[in-house]
């Protein structure tokens, strides 16, 4: 038990952390949504039925989505692209896929390399992209996930309004769910950004996002 | 061997966690909850 703990502890501490702050968010958010009833002289609602709105649906999957598109992004794009100094970049004269050699695909797999790795042809090529098409997959379902219920949560404002419903397609092209996409995204990018921008001075003794405390400011891909 | 297979279940733990999540709030979206 004190093993497992030790050797997951990031995975757990974290999803520990995803479900106490998932658990208060929709307190709040309950809150929040009975208080704007009480304001509109509508009915206010019980938790459990505010677990199973729409309104709780948008408040987190508009951020689920973001969060991936940033993994996914970040993912493919330090395939290609670098930056010198910065411990998430790979080494300068390594842009692109890298051989086949390097990455221990087809033949050149070890004896203990996860066995489509090894296989060649279609698998060894889904199994080389799998964590962009999974972590590809969860932006899209969780992006198509905010708009279906984005536009259910924004209707029923509207109508409280006596305005009228919007069609999925309407909702699309909304500024609500414009809005809530975009403040999103910006917020990822520029954290992502600037990580890799002052991972290149700045330092974390032992953290694998760092550099080693000493390593020059040039030294590019280094983790420490 | 049994590190192995706990590694493995935390995986999975994220993985159902993450899919169900989508599934459920899309079916709520979907039916107009």
């Amino acid at each position: 038990m004190k093993k497992f703990v030790r050797d997951n502890s990031l995975s757990i501490f974290f999803l520990a952390l995803f479900l106490l702050a998932l658990g208060f968010q929709s307190l709040a958010g309950w809150q929040d949504f009975n208080n704007a009833q009480l304001r509109h002289h509508g009915e206010a609602i019980g938790y459990g039925r505010y677990l199973v709105s729409s309104e709780f649906g948008v408040a987190m999957l508009e951020n689920w989505q973001s969060e991936y598109l940033q993994f996914t992004l970040y993912v493919v794009a330090t395939v290609w692209f670098l930056q010198r100094g910065s411990p998430e970049s790979k080494e300068l004269d390594q842009p692109g896929p890298e051989s086949d050699e390097e990455q221990k695909v087809g033949r050149h797999a070890d004896a203990d390399s996860p066995r489509w790795a090894g296989a060649g042809g279609l698998r060894a090529s889904l199994y080389s992209n799998s964590l962009l098409i999974v972590m590809g997959a969860i932006w899209v379902l969780s992006w198509l996930g905010q708009s279906i219920t984005g536009r259910v949560a924004y209707n029923e404002e509207r109508i409280e309004h006596m305005q009228g419903a919007l069609s999925y397609g309407e909702y699309l092209g909304s500024a609500d769910f414009w809005e809530r996409t975009l403040q999103n995204w910006q917020s990822e990018f520029l954290a992502v950004g600037s990580m890799a921008i002052l991972a290149v001075y700045l330092r974390q003794r032992g953290s694998p996002e760092s550099k080693p405390v000493g390593a020059a400011h040039e030294h590019t891909g280094v983790t420490g | 061997m049994r590190g192995r297979v706990l590694m493995r279940a935390m995986f999975w733990t994220y993985t159902v966690l993450i899919a169900v999540g989508l599934a459920f709030y899309i079916a709520i979206g979907l039916i107009g909850q």
